[in-house]
């Protein structure tokens, strides 16, 4: 509102000052503003970058004299509170201008942070001469994946499989960086094991973490991983001969629910669904059978042992 | 309320006197209202190589940047979809660009504050070309050293960013 009431301020002094040019008629150039705005928003899970870049010139006709008057372009980038003008240094009037003024908060998830942009060129003389009026929207603080999904990557440990997941959000953010930990959204099932069992029963997922982008999945953006799923081959040379033998049948397999969380500032947020991921693996007499159901796709691999 | 409109109406008054009374020296300014292509509203008004140019000129660092600008940066980049290789290939572009923009700008600024000493006027559209044959040949450098598929991803977002551009037609 200030903003406007300034813009509006100083065309009504330019008015003025422009009657009296065409008053006296000794000078009468012809200013043509050509600059542009362009407002940029980057996200790195927590981190939120924004830019504001104001470029451009006058385009200047006729003959005038210029030795008084200078110029200067400004950038306007607020972000939840931080920062506000940056300007270039001022300049000749013809002169060729471009600033980017940059912020970066960190975002809490759930908490919407105001953006207020706006690009302007001032001149020495008349004051604000041209300014885009940009409206910025606000922006959702620390971001969490809308999206996941799972692909094969290899076959580890002879009977595992290593499954490499992406995530995202629609407006393609980056979650590089941040830390994914997997939890239990459901208690783990397990249709090999009995009480004679001399290894332990599968009752969830094992709590593991996975740097974004990082350990196994490195410059791969967006991705984590490696999650490997399925049984040990102890554990399925074991079950092939003692289930049958205890009246349990082949197949018989674990299930287990992971729900997935994402680091924020204030503590992770869980992304996956209530009912979280389901992970299977089956042993069967001539394979095992490793899958990954994730929120938006399903994959399984068929591992001959 | 009322005891304010005097002191308004004297602020109206002085910049009137001052209109008047300046016209022997300053520059008097006859400025044109510009038209500004909004691109989120029409994106097709905006030209591909005046997106390039604002998107280059925003995510590019110059030489050795520091650690927060180049952090800064690798967000703007990952947001484009280009993996690693490409990143880094597309980050010594984006410096090479750099480079080359910041000088071209200052040897005009350089002759247009010249120019303004001696009371005239610069021709603007001579930058204006260098820095389109800039922009083109950057594009030009991005297909040849990224990966086909990397080359394509950039140059739609690109595109689809001109729905944050506000542009003034020429």
């Amino acid at each position: 509102m200030n903003r406007s009431i300034l813009f509006l301020f100083g065309s009504l002094i330019l008015l003025l000052d422009c009657s009296g040019a065409h008053g006296q008629g000794s000078c009468g150039a012809s200013f043509q503003p050509h600059f542009s705005v362009y407002t940029s928003i980057s996200r790195e899970g927590k981190h939120i970058y924004t830019s504001v870049t104001t470029e451009g010139w006058t385009d200047i006709s006729g003959q005038c004299n210029m030795s008084g008057a200078t110029h200067k372009v400004q950038a306007y980038n607020q972000l939840g509170g931080t920062g506000g003008w940056n300007e270039s240094s001022w300049s000749c009037p013809t002169c060729n201008f471009y600033l980017t003024n940059n912020e970066t908060i960190d975002g809490e998830p759930g908490t919407t942070y105001p953006w207020f942009c706006d690009g302007s060129s001032v001149c020495s003389i008349v004051g604000t001469f041209w300014d885009d009026g940009t409206s910025c929207p606000s922006i959702l603080g620390c971001v969490v994946p809308s999206t996941e999904t799972t692909a094969v990557e290899t076959a580890v440990f002879t009977t595992e499989t290593a499954f490499n997941q992406t995530i995202g959000d629609s407006a393609g953010d980056s979650f590089d960086g941040s830390t994914v930990t997997e939890d239990n959204a459901a208690p783990g099932q397990d249709t090999c094991w009995g009480t004679w069992s001399t290894g332990p029963r599968f009752t969830g997922v094992t709590g593991g973490s996975w740097s974004v982008a990082g350990g196994q999945v490195v410059g791969q953006p967006n991705h984590w991983g490696f999650d490997d799923v399925g049984w040990t081959t102890t554990a399925v040379d074991y079950y092939r001969v003692q289930d049958p033998a205890h009246g349990v049948g082949i197949p018989c397999g674990l299930t287990g629910y992971q729900s997935m969380t994402i680091s924020c500032p204030s503590g992770s947020v869980t992304y996956t669904p209530s009912f979280g991921n389901k992970l299977t693996a089956t042993i069967e007499q001539t394979d095992v059978i490793n899958c990954r159901y994730d929120m938006n796709n399903s994959v399984c691999q068929t591992i001959s042992y | 309320m009322t005891r304010y409109v005097p002191a308004v109406a004297s602020v109206l008054m002085f910049a009137f006197a001052f209109g008047a009374w300046a016209q022997s020296s300053p520059p008097q300014h006859q400025h044109v209202a510009p038209n500004l292509i909004d691109g989120a509203v029409h994106p097709e008004r905006i030209p591909d190589s005046v997106a390039y140019r604002l998107y280059l000129v925003t995510v590019s660092t110059g030489q050795n940047p520091a650690e927060a600008e180049q952090i800064r940066q690798r967000a703007h980049l990952v947001k484009t979809g280009l993996v690693d290789t490409d990143q880094q290939i597309f980050t010594s572009i984006l410096s090479d660009f750099r480079t080359k923009y910041d000088a071209l700008v200052a040897e005009y600024n350089d002759s247009a504050k010249a120019a303004t000493a001696r009371n005239k006027t610069t021709d603007v559209h001579t930058l204006l070309e260098k820095l389109d044959d800039l922009v083109q040949s950057t594009r030009n450098t991005i297909s040849v050293r990224l990966s086909s598929r990397g080359a394509a991803k950039l140059h739609s977002f690109v595109v689809s960013e001109k729905k944050n551009m506000k542009v003034t037609e020429d």
